[in-house]
């Protein structure tokens, strides 16, 4: 783990090698809440920007990874606010043409937008738990919450996505 | 528990989150129970899709050199910022400059300003003259007219000033 202290002084191999060491959790992270590529990428960017630009103010002494996360937390959350009163091209519908959620989409496709019904908390634990095979005590320090906290987060999300996909895409249960 | 509260925690035991007792627990109920292997498949197979999922956006989404892109947009930030910094002093030094000018003209106006009362030291200072004269030279209005449209006020005990207002 790179040295806060480091960071502080304006090291930049320092500040390289901490995006080595981090860019793997905040894209998962960032993908975790906007489920969108683009978005995720320029979100990361926006954060590590944010972070070297207020380095001064790191604590030596905290978990610099839960600072970071907590920046790009809120990148994340604007973003989304911004994108609410917008909408893609794909997703406006075409004319005369009813759309139901199971109409023809893969399954990547269906767990996608099962992850939509999450909020974006539990979307940050779930992407933390897939993608960087973390346990609830590693997310729970990062995010600053309980392990107990965690596995109850988690454990919600999960049930709500099964439901979602039980009742609006029958043929993947089968 | 009944089977609803064993598929609750099947996520969990799914990803081994759970504790040792709770883990077995539901690991017998579920060698005796088809309907919670049924829902467990699912949980295995949403589990399986989320991994995948994660690790095929996110391995095209991470991007090389982002420590050099940062650090380089960092840089023309603080570029930028500097140079905002010295429009924005330019800008001060514009409106204080426009703000003394107005105040100045301002001040030159209310010295220079026209004063209604003027013209009274010279009234003052003029020697009196006095002619007896059979009739008046000019011809004095009505007097009611004169009351009308006159207003004489007394500035010293000799010194009147008539003003009229038609």
């Amino acid at each position: 783990m790179v040295d806060a202290e480091r960071l502080r002084q304006g090291d930049e191999d320092a500040f390289k090698e901490f995006v080595g060491e981090t860019e793997r959790l905040l894209m998962s992270v960032s993908y975790g809440i906007l489920l969108n590529t683009e978005d995720a990428r320029d979100a990361v960017q926006d954060a590590y920007l944010r972070f070297w630009r207020s380095r001064e103010r790191l604590d030596p002494n905290g978990y610099i990874q839960a600072y970071l996360v907590q920046i790009l937390k809120n990148v994340c959350l604007t973003m989304l606010k911004k994108r609410a009163n917008t909408v893609g091209m794909d997703e406006i519908p075409e004319p005369g043409k009813k759309e139901t959620p199971s109409s023809r989409l893969d399954e990547k496709e269906i767990i996608s937008r099962a992850m939509t019904v999450l909020k974006e908390k539990e979307r940050m634990i779930v992407a933390m738990i897939h993608y960087e095979n973390m346990d609830s005590a590693e997310v729970g320090e990062i995010l600053g919450l309980s392990a107990s906290t965690v596995r109850s987060h988690y454990q919600s999300a999960r049930i709500r996505m099964r439901n979602y996909i039980t009742r609006f895409f029958p043929e993947f249960v089968r | 528990m009944k089977c609803k509260e064993f598929q609750d925690y099947l996520p969990l035991f799914q990803r081994d989150l759970l504790d040792t007792d709770m883990n077995k627990q539901v690991s017998d109920h579920l060698s005796s129970c088809e309907a919670c292997r049924r829902v467990l498949a699912l949980e295995n197979r949403i589990s399986g899709h989320l991994d995948m999922l994660f690790t095929m956006e996110s391995a095209e989404l991470v991007p090389d050199g982002i420590a050099d892109r940062v650090l380089e947009k960092f840089q023309q930030s603080e570029v930028l910022s500097v140079k905002r910094g010295r429009s924005r002093v330019k800008l001060v030094f514009r409106f204080g400059a426009v703000a003394a000018t107005v105040v100045l003209v301002l001040w030159f106006s209310f010295l220079f300003r026209h004063s209604p009362t003027a013209g009274i030291d010279l009234i003052q200072e003029a020697p009196v003259r006095t002619a007896l004269l059979n009739e008046s030279p000019v011809r004095t209005p009505e007097i009611r007219e004169v009351q009308r449209r006159t207003t004489v006020t007394r500035l010293k005990e000799n010194v009147i000033w008539i003003s009229y207002t038609n």
